[in-house]
């Protein structure tokens, strides 16, 4: 019996026993129900071609993807657990799997800041999807 | 704006970061600062070179359109003919042709040339330079403008701005009776939100007046 082994972050929680199955990010939410809807938030006056989403906006469309993928922050283009997103610092190289807000149809085609436009990407995949729909 | 501000905006414009130049440019167009309208210009000029920076582009096409720069209208009339569909671009581009050209005719002339050919961006920029103006158009204009609008050919596009939706925003700083029979013929629209239509007809619009 082997009694050690690598882990993934050192820094992070290390389950010793190996008792947790809860899955990691970037890995598959198991039984992942699909794409979120956000257009059931109300969108306020402010909403207009070419704006980015405000950091309330994002606040409420992170709460109700958590709200429906079990707690988990998720892509809604695979069903990938996404980090939670941090402040970028100089230095500091985020991660792909880093979660953020992306207009469906792109602000550079006139894409609005409703909640209906909205979507969750990781990071990885927003550079990917660039300026297509 | 003290001497010093305006000399830290100029720093900015001719910065090497795209940010940078986008927050001077926002800053030159919001507070109207005519000694760099220039300096503006000529950023513009080096920016245009590369189209990667739209949204670069589109804060500095937007604080010169307000400007009165008019060296800059060959260019946004090249933009406007191209009259790509979709493309933000073309929106700012068109709602800053219609500033400075207003300014030796009337908007509702200039609006009407375009919607003989324009597709959304086009119609949508042009629509936007009467509403951020407070353009008040005669009523006879208005009726004319509503059926060329009725008749438009629209992408009903859930994710962008329904012209309709400007056009009732134009329509709020009228009479109710008189606006009443208009904005109603754009009810239950899957693109118009029907509480933009209860501001207009309580005269009060929808939208923040940005430029």
């Amino acid at each position: 019996m082997v009694l050690y082994g690598y882990v993934h972050d050192v820094n992070g929680w290390v389950d010793v026993l190996g008792l947790a199955k809860a899955p990691r990010v970037g890995s598959k939410l198991p039984g992942w129900k699909g794409r979120v809807d956000y257009s059931s938030i109300k969108d306020s006056n402010s909403v207009d071609e070419g704006k980015d989403f405000t950091s309330s906006q994002k606040d409420k469309i992170y709460a109700l993807n958590r709200a429906s993928n079990n707690g988990y922050l998720v892509s809604d283009e695979d069903g990938r657990i996404l980090a939670v997103p941090k402040k970028s610092k100089s230095g500091v190289k985020p991660s792909p799997n880093e979660a953020q807000v992306d207009h469906k149809h792109p602000k550079s085609k006139g894409g609005k800041n409703s909640f209906k436009n909205a979507q969750v990407l990781s990071r990885k995949q927003n550079r990917k999807k660039s300026c297509s729909t | 704006m003290t001497s010093i501000e305006i000399q830290k905006i100029l720093l900015d414009l001719n910065s090497r970061k795209a940010a940078d130049k986008r927050n001077a440019a926002k800053k030159i167009g919001k507070n109207l600062i005519y000694e760099l309208v220039d300096e503006l210009f000529n950023a513009y000029n080096l920016e245009s070179k590369d189209d990667k920076n739209w949204e670069t582009l589109i804060a500095m096409i937007k604080a010169l359109g307000r400007l009165g720069c008019e060296k800059i209208l060959p260019d946004l009339e090249v933009i406007v003919k191209n009259n790509k569909e979709e493309d933000l671009l073309t929106t700012t581009a068109s709602t800053a042709y219609v500033r400075l050209k207003g300014k030796k005719e009337s908007y509702f002339k200039i609006t009407k040339d375009l919607f003989s050919f324009a597709l959304t961006s086009v119609a949508g920029g042009a629509l936007r330079a009467i509403y951020f103006d407070n353009i008040k158009l005669e009523e006879s204009e208005v009726l004319e403008l509503f059926e060329i609008v009725k008749i438009f050919k629209h992408l009903n596009n859930p994710y962008t701005v329904d012209i309709r939706q400007t056009l009732i925003c134009i329509l709020s700083k009228y009479p109710k009776d008189f606006i009443k029979p208009l904005v109603e013929q754009f009810r239950n629209l899957e693109t118009v939100d029907d509480i933009v239509i209860e501001y207009a007809l309580k005269g009060k619009s929808y939208y923040a007046n940005e430029y």
